[in-house]
């Protein structure tokens, strides 16, 4: 009773700033301004990629795409490392 | 002797409990070679369609993890894990590599040159294309390797081991 009651509170205040976000947004036909101009008048020309986020992902911000490339690598790393240590101990003492 | 049938009948069972029926497992077998096509495209036009290495990474993936919901933990036994520890490293060198070969030339870390070609065709776009390749190849052994391990833990019975027959 009580769960559902915060979670009805929740989803709530949730939909009410959502509504709020949206009524709250400048018009479509506003100019970007600042970075996202750039991206959107000079990624054709600058880069020869037609996916604007494409390019953004590979080529404006490269750098944070080798981040997330790293965290990948971390990721199956420290899995492979604890797992294979697991697969390897049950296989030796036969217990599953 | 009889170790090894109350063994071998024990992992029947938990393997065939796993593998679905005859429509599921016909129609993933007819649809895997639209997803894998569907997942190279992704990855290799990735600069100039919607999608990119990370999406088509993982509809390889999904290819995969299809063909293990329909046919169970036995078909998974045929995928080394070596070369996808080998193939994601390698992806992740790759990456480094290309990013200094713009040190080399002269400029600034992942910098993209040869940015030519007309925009549209498939050659365009630079190292946008080249870093596409590379994550989407990365992210596909990674992520494979990463479920591999996994429900090679969960499997009761002996997963290592190869059915010989």
């Amino acid at each position: 009773m009580m769960r559902t009651a915060v979670l009805l509170l929740t989803v709530l205040l949730l939909l009410v700033a959502l509504v709020w976000a949206f009524y709250e947004a400048p018009p479509l036909d506003t100019p970007l301004g600042g970075v996202a101009e750039i991206y959107n008048q000079q990624t054709v020309q600058e880069v020869g990629a037609t996916n604007v986020i494409s390019a953004i992902n590979f080529d404006w911000r490269a750098y944070d795409t080798l981040g997330e490339a790293t965290i990948l690598l971390t990721a199956v790393t420290g899995v492979t490392a604890i797992l294979r240590h697991y697969l390897h101990r049950r296989r030796e003492t036969g217990v599953s | 002797m009889i170790e090894t049938t109350q063994r071998r009948v024990r992992q029947r069972h938990t393997e065939s409990r796993a593998e679905m029926t005859l429509i599921v497992r016909t129609i993933i077998r007819a649809l895997l070679p639209v997803i894998l096509v569907f997942g190279v495209y992704l990855i290799s036009y990735g600069h100039l369609t919607p999608g990119g290495g990370f999406q088509g990474g993982m509809a390889l993936v999904g290819a995969v993890m299809s063909f293990y919901l329909a046919y169970g933990y036995e078909i998974l036994r045929r995928f080394p894990h070596e070369e996808l520890d080998l193939a994601e490293h390698i992806g992740a060198l790759a990456y480094l590599v290309i990013g200094l070969v713009g040190l080399f030339a002269g400029t600034v870390f992942l910098t993209n040159l040869f940015n030519g070609g007309t925009p549209g065709s498939l050659f365009s776009g630079g190292f946008v294309f080249l870093l596409n390749l590379i994550v989407g190849v990365k992210v596909a052994a990674g992520t494979l390797l990463v479920l591999l391990i996994l429900l090679a833990a969960l499997q009761k019975g002996e997963p290592w081991k190869r059915e010989s027959s």
